[in-house]
């Protein structure tokens, strides 16, 4: 999908304004973050779990390239086949390649963030192949043409009613001709549908939330089973993923797990964690024939470099969107691409490039929930203010933008012309308070005044205030 | 496409030259400590994920334990069973029909498998595939029994990998960690069970030791 996160603005204004939206928002919000405070209310040492994942994923990263040699070496030697791709365009030949070769029609797909990233569907559906995804929220935003609005409840922006709507629309003609508009209803008029599809498909693609580098396995979580039935029944299955999620072995899997399903949607654990190890073995008598992994860098390699590294610890949990205030009320869409909320404000600059995503660090109010909640101890706002730097470095950052910043770190350097400049301004505010008109002139007040009163000054600043003060040591 | 291998590898190289590599001698990972003993804790855990329990004193009981679900839930007398060991050692009543050894087909309502460990602490069920454990089995029909011993408990997942490389020494195709039934909350947020895969999980708890 084409980044439309130069929008941010306007796709702002528009959720804001959407109250379907806005109702989907609202029935979320809450409750994902009361399921996770309820999960680590009953975890047993949550802190060390914490840091021993830090430490884990940063000695990882430290020596990717071993591991993910090692995890080669280990897909090949049970019969499966690693694939690399330096860009989204690459993957998605990769994909293509293999789905001629096998002369595949039906593919489903199970949920995998890194496909979205590579636009795979676009690709594959260009290409011919029916394509049908098969977790319940990627199929509804699959009907409805739209990409994911959240990493791990991609259709956390529909209401019931708009699901109902879209279900009749596409299902009438398959037989299934009466509106169904209850939660179990719709759930299984879904599972009807795409039993058909799991049945009849002849390639399975699936992401994976880790490769253990100890047995070449790919690793899935997950709550419905589509994912197991989309690695199982098709002849092929193809694991799209990326090279930062390989991890050492399997109690590192083990441990990690303890943090995943707690911080996304609040279970201990999901109903499935699937660890897949190459194709079929002999004797086997179900399971695919080929078993193949794509491992995407697309930036990562050179994330590795610089002072954005600590963003490749990310499990893709959600935390982080779930806590934000920004997030919950623009939703994900807004963002303009697949990784939405603070971690997608990071990444996105990152990946489609600091030109046409200025607005994604910007749209952050630094007040630090994601830090506080997120499992791998990724400082996020510090992140987005580096990216900040690098637009204002870069020149993207508005002219007017770059003078203000210069002339405030001039003062700011300066204390005692600062004191006098804010004691100037205090007492101007104060003055022109009550005439509007003229407030408005200053320059970033009308954003501010467009929707609310502005305060009225006191007159002083803090510091007269505090230096008059009875009890004050000067 | 072994120019691309090459190329990211090499760029990892340059980018984590200039950082010392981290050892991983230092880490441990902490395990949470249980409040009961295994037993309890995995029953409770799983019966909070909505799947049922139910406890039998032999092997020999299995059947008669599937018998009587199938009957409770008005379901046909059929069932698809896995070559499993723990359940060759069951009686099967005459009035239910039993498939053996295929994996499972689109009009299979019940299958009933083995389990080859079950987690205390999250109350999950580790099935492994292979020859005697087709995997359709896990996740195709409708309703899926799972029996495992209660000396196959063990508190962590850590306590369990161990075992399993010893077990096989390649390792299998496809390990499932099954917690519960299949469910999902992508409408509005609200939990429905029986998404895609099995609408209801039973677990047979089998007591004592296993007989050689
Ligand atoms: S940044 Fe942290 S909180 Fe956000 S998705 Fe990644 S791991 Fe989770």
């Amino acid at each position: 999908m084409d980044s439309k996160a130069h929008k941010f603005r306007e796709n702002a204004k528009v959720a804001l304004l959407d109250p379907d939206l806005q109702r989907a928002l609202g029935k979320a919000r809450g409750g994902f973050v009361d399921a996770r405070t309820q999960a680590f209310s009953c975890l047993d040492r949550h802190a060390e779990i914490q840091d021993a994942a830090k430490q884990i994923k940063d000695h990882t990263l430290s020596v990717l390239d071993e591991y993910l040699v090692l995890f080669e070496k280990n897909v090949n030697k049970v019969g499966g086949k690693v694939h690399w791709a330096r860009t989204p365009a690459e993957a998605r030949k990769i994909v293509l390649d293999i789905c001629d070769d096998v002369d595949a029609r039906r593919i489903i797909k199970g949920k995998s963030m890194v496909s979205e990233e590579i636009a795979l569907n676009y690709a594959l559906e260009t290409a011919g192949y029916d394509v049908v995804e098969t977790d319940l929220g990627e199929y509804i935003i699959q009907l409805a043409g739209e990409p994911p609005s959240h990493i791990i409840a991609p259709a956390v922006h529909k209401t019931r009613q708009q699901i109902t709507d879209l279900f009749h629309k596409h299902h009438s003609r398959l037989g299934l001709k009466e509106r169904v508009t209850d939660i179990p209803d719709i759930v299984n008029e879904a599972r009807l549908v795409l039993r058909e599809a799991f049945l009849s498909a002849d390639v399975g693609i699936t992401g994976a939330n880790f490769l253990v580098a100890e047995t070449g396995s790919s690793v899935i979580v997950t709550n419905e089973g589509n994912g197991d039935l989309t690695n199982t029944l098709p002849g092929v299955h193809i694991v799209t993923t990326s090279i930062e999620k390989v991890i050492p072995t399997l109690e590192d899997l083990s441990g990690i797990l303890r943090l995943l399903a707690r911080n996304g949607t609040g279970q201990e654990i999901t109903s499935y964690t699937t660890l897949s190890t190459g194709p079929r073995r002999t004797g086997d008598k179900d399971g695919p024939s080929q078993y193949h992994v794509v491992l995407l860098d697309n930036g990562r390699s050179e994330m590795l470099a610089g002072e954005f590294k600590e963003m490749l610890r990310c499990i893709r949990c959600g935390a982080c969107l779930n806590h934000c205030p920004v997030y919950g009320a623009v939703g994900g869409h807004s963002y303009g691409w697949v990784y939405s909320g603070p971690m997608g404000a990071v990444l996105t600059p990152l990946m489609v490039g600091l030109d046409g995503t200025k607005d994604l660090p910007n749209a952050c109010t630094l007040n630090g929930r994601c830090a506080e909640v997120c499992p791998m101890s990724i400082p996020l706002p510090d992140l987005l203010r580096k990216i900040r730097v690098r637009q204002n470095e870069e020149r993207i950052t508005s002219v007017r933008a770059r003078w203000f910043m210069k002339a405030w770190g001039f003062l700011a350097c300066k204390p005692h012309l600062y004191g006098w400049c804010l004691r100037i301004l205090a007492w101007l505010l104060s003055w022109l308070w009550g005439k509007p008109h003229i407030l408005r002139l200053l320059p970033f007040v009308h954003e501010w005044t467009a929707t609310r009163e502005f305060p009225k000054s006191q007159g002083f600043t803090f510091q007269s205030a505090y230096r008059k003060a009875p009890n004050s040591h000067e | 496409m072994s120019k691309a291998r090459d190329s990211i590898l090499a760029t990892i190289r340059r980018a984590n030259g200039s950082f010392p590599q981290l050892t991983k001698d230092a880490i441990s990972w902490p395990q949470p400590r249980l409040n009961g003993g295994l037993a309890e804790n995995f029953v409770q855990s799983l019966k909070k994920a909505g799947a049922v329990v139910e406890k039998v004193s032999a092997e020999a009981g299995i059947g008669g334990c599937v018998s009587r679900y199938l009957q409770r839930e008005q379901l046909p007398s059929e069932v698809v069973v896995s070559d499993d060991e723990v359940l060759k050692l069951s009686d099967w009543p005459e009035l239910v029909t039993v498939h053996r050894g295929r994996p499972a087909t689109r009009n299979d309502k019940v299958s009933v498998t083995g389990a080859v460990h079950g987690i205390a602490e999250t109350g999950t069920l580790v099935l492994v595939s292979g020859e005697q454990n087709p995997t359709t089995l896990n996740f195709l029909p409708d309703h899926h029994i799972v029996v495992l011993r209660e000396s196959s408990l063990v508190a962590n997942t850590e306590d369990m990998w161990g075992t399993l490389r010893e077990r096989f020494p390649i390792f299998p195709r496809s390990v499932n960690l099954i917690s519960g039934p299949s469910k999902t909350a992508d409408v509005e947020q609200t939990l429905q069970l029986g998404a895609h895969g099995p609408r209801r999980l039973l677990v047979i708890l089998v007591k004592g030791e296993k007989i050689n």
